[in-house]
């Protein structure tokens, strides 16, 4: 949500900031006509708001649920595995779907090692 | 994915785990296992745990109880050949510093990482050596 804060907030600034480029410039072609040129009627202040303000709106919206979509699906199917918390849980690699290691120095069964014991390590936090 | 509460393992991590058990089996040859949940013995119990395991003397299990904030790395007899126990605490060292934050599956991500690079790290010196 941050970051879709942070997009909007950075499109403004830049709308603001052509706008206010551009407006010097337009006023100072006003009233100017070109050979050729056909400025056609203009758009009615409704039409200029829907063209340079709701299609981008629109499209920042679109892409905006395209973007977060996934994570929002994602985030409700894993609220779903909670029935599973709190369950003991017992994972272990696939040991007989690999090949014993060999070579040199590798460890085998009859391998070199003097150790009898187990080995590890013990922590509480 | 971010931190979870103590105990809470969702479907997702627990798939997560399970690569991060594959590829430290891959890394150093090992077999590893990861129990998370409580257990009754102490240290004797993990160890009971590890005996059960198709391998014992190859294996790895790393055992978290969150409830009882505890930790234990077994190793078994061979397994601590290229595992040493001065690797296992270190391991034990950066899992307990994201338990203390309530982040059970980045200290196991963390310490399944370390248990693996080290017993890689001793696999390829060995084969080095003349």
């Amino acid at each position: 949500m941050r970051s879709l804060l942070a997009s909007v907030a950075a499109a403004t600034v830049l709308a603001v900031t052509s706008l206010a480029l551009a407006g010097p410039v337009a006023a100072s072609e006003r009233g100017v006509v070109y050979d050729g040129d056909d400025p056609g009627p203009g758009y009615t202040p409704l039409e200029a708001l829907a063209l340079f303000v709701g299609i981008p709106a629109l499209s920042l919206i679109i892409i905006a649920v395209a973007v977060y979509a996934p994570g929002w699906v994602k985030g409700r199917s894993s609220s779903t595995d909670v029935a599973l918390a709190g369950e003991p849980v017992w994972l272990s690699s696939p040991s007989g779907a690999m090949a014993a290691p060999s070579g040199p120095g590798m460890i085998t069964p009859g391998g070199p090692t003097d150790h009898e014991e187990r080995g590890g390590a013990s922590a509480r936090w | 994915m971010g931190p979870v509460p103590a105990g809470d393992l969702t479907a997702a991590q627990r798939a997560e785990v399970q690569r991060l058990l594959e590829h430290a089996e891959r890394q150093s040859g090992l077999t590893f296992s990861a129990y998370v949940g409580p257990w009754e013995g102490g240290r004797p119990g993990v160890e009971a745990m590890l005996e059960r395991l198709a391998n014992p003397d190859r294996s790895v299990l790393v055992a978290v109880d969150p409830a009882g904030r505890q930790l234990e790395i077994v190793t078994g007899r061979l397994a601590r050949v290229p595992l040493d126990d001065r690797a296992c605490g270190l391991a034990a060292l950066s899992m307990t510093s994201a338990f203390t934050t309530g982040d059970i599956m980045g200290g196991l991500r963390d310490g399944l990482s370390v248990l693996g690079e080290q017993a890689r790290r001793m696999r390829v010196e060995w084969v080095d050596q003349p």
